[in-house]
């Protein structure tokens, strides 16, 4: 793998995990009584450009030019070749469902602000897609732990 | 006289100060429902995109043809998922904040519930299919 690609990789993962634990925090300060809108605001723009970060330029590419080409055939030889074909295949599907998520609860944060406590239910669902943001975000890490040791092996 | 001149003129600030404050009110209410109506079309155009997601990750490996359009069309399948993904989610929520009426709380979260439902349920669903297509086909 060239150096240009090893970069491209290493921001993947970093934007993608920054992303999903930024979204475990909007998760947890939206359950407490007074959320402080600060932090909320931050860390929802922050962690919703880092999982775009992460989807398009940095991921996106290195999956494209690189996954298939180089990555897959050395999984699909081996011992277990349904890390691929399961594991792969879905956190790369699965993952788009990230960044539509992340921006939808952004909208919710930065167009309600302060009068978010005034809307319980609508602050506990924007809590509960947050949950789901770093369920699956963190499923789909261990995914990439499995799949890099994989094809590293 | 001069009582009624002062009467007279608090009655008059006062009622331009009661205008004033009903026409921010009104302001307001149409910000309020500005931004309601943003969020519910986002809920829309997200929940859209999760069926999406979905039926075109299962229908394009059940149907190869449709995988080699997106092949052709976006140089890879994966490429034209994103892509049409985020059309959909901007075609969606633009239709939405169009053609939907008065936004409020109660409706969008209502849509959330189901956008929810259909994560949780769409998450199992992919894997699901993968596990089938990969070791039990």
């Amino acid at each position: 793998m060239s150096a240009f690609l090893s970069v491209f990789l290493i921001i993947h993962v970093i934007f993608g995990v920054v992303g999903i634990f930024l979204f475990g925090g909007v998760a947890l300060n939206l359950l407490k009584q007074k959320p402080s809108f600060k932090i909320l605001k931050w860390f929802s723009l922050l962690g919703f450009l880092g999982l775009m970060i992460s989807w398009t330029i940095s991921g996106g590419y290195y999956y494209v030019t690189y996954y298939g080409k180089a990555i897959k055939p050395i999984i699909q030889a081996g011992a277990t070749p349904w890390v691929h074909s399961v594991i792969m295949e879905t956190k790369e599907h699965i993952f788009l469902f990230l960044p539509f998520l992340a921006f939808l609860t952004m909208l919710i944060i930065w167009l309600n602000k302060e009068s978010l406590i005034e809307k319980p239910r609508l602050k506990n669902m924007a809590a509960i897609v947050s949950f789901l943001i770093m369920v699956i975000g963190i499923a789909i890490i261990l995914a990439g732990i499995l799949i890099s040791g994989t094809a590293s092996r | 006289m001069l009582d009624f001149e002062i009467n007279s003129s608090e009655f008059i600030s006062g009622e331009t100060i009661s205008s004033k404050s009903e026409g921010l009110r009104i302001e307001n209410m149409e910000n309020d429902n500005t931004k309601l109506k943003i969020i519910y079309a986002a809920t829309l155009g997200t929940i859209a995109v999760v069926v999406f997601i979905v039926a075109i990750t299962i229908g394009a490996d059940l149907y190869l043809p449709l995988k080699d359009w997106l092949k052709n069309v976006f140089s890879h399948h994966w490429v034209g998922k994103s892509v049409l993904s985020a059309i959909i989610f901007g075609v969606i929520a633009f239709l939405t904040m169009i053609f939907s009426g008065q936004a409020s709380e109660e409706k969008i979260n209502k849509a959330l519930k189901i956008l929810i439902w259909l994560v949780i349920l769409g998450s199992p669903a992919i894997i699901g299919f993968f596990i089938w297509e990969a070791l039990l086909k």
